[in-house]
């Protein structure tokens, strides 16, 4: 498979101190990757270098083989979702202007939402279980509302590349069940999914392949299974990781 | 909010309506009282719908030659100032913002004090507001260029870089009143309070083009605008250029706002407040905000204007400035007296 997102030494730098270095990554079409690695390891960093909302200080991020740089905005929001770490605002907007904006890479500065319109956000409401919701404003939402808020924005966009950072760091435990199926549903459907995990349960019961990073470099990439029982992951995590006999992922100091 | 959003698809025809009683006030009174039936006649007879016979010519030169230009330039002041806060608030994600923040009004007073004191703006009428609107530009320019150095700022740095360019023209301003012979000095006073006179409708025109341009201009925006409200990054991922979006609003509430200042003078507060007041009565959709700030704004300062003219006297006038900082000081105080409740 031929990849549709990649890194090719691509590095972030800030004052002169490289936050992220040398990542070479490539995410074909269809696959579903989670992001792993201890706190200050630079996920949430990489994943806003895949979306171009930083640009790399050093390498490349190539979207469909060209430099994301050298694509327009719009074409990039076409192509590639992207739902931040960070959700809080005092914007009073309601959930289903919300969820609306997803479409302005479609309908641009001026266009009538039409029909289709309408039908991506209600399907994306309906999936991210908002429906209830739709008229409240999203500084009356909690954390993990708010959370659902913008990974709804992120389906109604329809794009074909979804990144999502912590998707499941607010929400509840049944929430972050669905959202795991859901996930799996779209990859199912074709989607490339690109998300950064704290919950490495959920990663290793949900996605097939994971990226470890550790104080901003590369310390594994392959099938989950393989990172996480890895030596690099133990030491990036200072703890010891193992399969249960319930197929489980079990993990001590 | 769905009582919001509706209330938000009436409050813009409502307010249009409220506008013709206020401007017919405003023609109608100020330090000589014309009767609300002479008003009319002599404006169905400047339509060509009916006759002014009878009215006294003094009555029908006051109405449309002082009074309604006067009246119509305000609006489209204040218009223009609401819009520009509007929409540098949700740019920024800052309560505080306003065209005053940007220097825009700091270099348009600049601009113009310079041209009254070389006494440049005796020369011919449109010098006076070409060099506020010059200033007015040129501060923004600044501004832009300033916060860039060193890589793409925060909107809190350009908001910073604002402040101080604006600090620096009004500096600039006070040397140069310091400066003025006695009889300038009051000029220069007057303007930098909003406090002109006389209006023709030659400054109307000048005005009229690039505030209704800014202003229209801004509101076809209003998608980018929202995504904006929401942060950088939230408006990047669908699909904003942060960049390019933020420096062509920056420019819009330039023109609008800079050739509003240029021939009204600065006047304060118009574009804090309004944006404020009217996104507590129909929530913050920039789609129904910018309008209604618009109509609301122009409003206010014919009010604000009909206001300080009815207690202006011959020999104590009171420019609108004044009256509308009067109006602004006790909201910005409790704005802040909100934030900090909000924040405990």
């Amino acid at each position: 498979m031929s990849a549709l997102l990649s890194a090719n030494g691509a590095g972030y730098a800030v004052s002169g101190r490289a936050l992220l270095s040398g990542i070479d990554l490539a995410f074909p079409q269809g696959s579903m990757s989670a992001i792993v690695g201890p706190n200050g390891s630079g996920k949430t960093t990489l994943l806003r270098l895949l979306a171009g909302v930083r640009a790399p200080t050093c390498g490349r991020v190539l979207l469909e083989g060209r430099r994301l740089a050298r694509f327009r905005r719009t074409e990039v929001a076409a192509r590639l979702s992207y739902v931040p770490q960070n959700t809080w605002t005092d914007f009073e907007i309601t959930v289903f202007d919300a969820v609306a904006m997803g479409r302005l890479p479609k309908v641009g500065a001026w266009r009538a939402l039409r029909r289709a319109d309408f039908d991506a956000i209600h399907r994306a409401l309906e999936r991210l279980d908002l429906q209830d919701l739709r008229e409240r404003t999203l500084p009356t939402l909690s954390a993990g509302e708010r959370q659902r808020v913008f990974i709804a924005r992120a389906l109604a966009q329809g794009a074909g590349i979804l990144l999502l950072d912590e998707p499941t760091s607010s929400l509840d435990i049944g929430h972050q069940l669905v959202l795991m199926a859901m996930l799996e549903e779209l990859h199912a459907e074709g989607k490339t999914i690109v998300a950064a995990m704290h919950d490495l349960g959920l990663v290793w019961s949900t996605f097939p392949r994971a990226v470890l990073l550790d104080r901003g470099r590369m310390a594994g990439d392959g099938a989950t299974r393989d990172v996480l029982l890895g030596a690099a992951a133990a030491a990036a995590f200072a703890v010891r990781l193992s399969a249960g006999a319930d197929g489980r992922l079990l993990a001590e100091r | 909010m769905a009582l919001i959003r509706r209330a938000g698809a009436r409050f813009i025809p409502c307010a249009a309506l409220v506008l013709v009683p206020l401007i017919l006030a405003s023609v109608a009174e100020g330090t000589v009282s014309i009767g609300l039936g002479d008003t009319l006649r002599v404006l169905f007879d400047a339509l060509g719908l009916g006759s002014a016979e009878g009215v006294p010519r003094a009555f029908q030169i006051i109405i449309l030659e002082a009074r309604l230009p006067r009246a119509v330039l305000f609006l489209l002041v204040g218009g223009a100032l609401a819009v520009s806060g509007v929409t540098l608030q949700s740019t920024f994600q800052n309560a505080m913002a306003a065209p005053s923040i940007l220097g825009i009004s700091g270099g348009a007073a600049l601009g113009a004090v310079i041209a009254i004191y070389t006494g440049v703006a005796d020369r011919c009428a449109p010098v006076l507001p070409a060099a506020a609107f010059a200033g007015a530009l040129a501060a923004m320019t600044l501004v832009y260029v300033l916060a860039h150095l060193g890589g793409r700022p925060s909107p809190t740095s350009l908001v910073l870089t604002g402040i101080a360019v604006g600090s620096l023209a009004l500096a600039g301003v006070t040397l140069i009143m310091l400066w003025a012979q006695e009889y300038r000095m009051k000029e220069v006073l007057v303007w930098t309070m909003g406090g002109k006179e006389e209006i023709s409708w030659a400054e109307v025109l000048l005005a009229c083009g690039p505030v209704l341009l800014g202003a229209v201009l801004l509101c076809l925006r209003h998608r980018f605008i929202d995504a904006l409200s929401l942060g950088e990054e939230h408006a990047l991922s669908v699909g904003v250029p942060v960049e390019r979006v933020r420096c062509t609003l920056m420019l819009l509430c330039a023109l609008a706002s800079g050739a509003a200042v240029s021939v009204a003078g600065t006047i304060g507060f118009v574009g804090l407040i309004v944006p404020h007041v009217v996104r507590l009565a129909i929530g913050p959709r920039a789609r129904t905000l910018l309008p209604a700030s618009f109509l609301v704004g122009g409003g206010f300062l014919v009010l604000c204007d009909l206001l300080a003219r009815v207690l202006s006297s011959p020999l104590r006038f009171l420019p609108v400035g004044i009256v509308t900082s009067v109006a602004g000081v006790p909201f910005f105080l409790w704005l802040l007296y909100r934030a900090r409740r909000l924040e405990a």
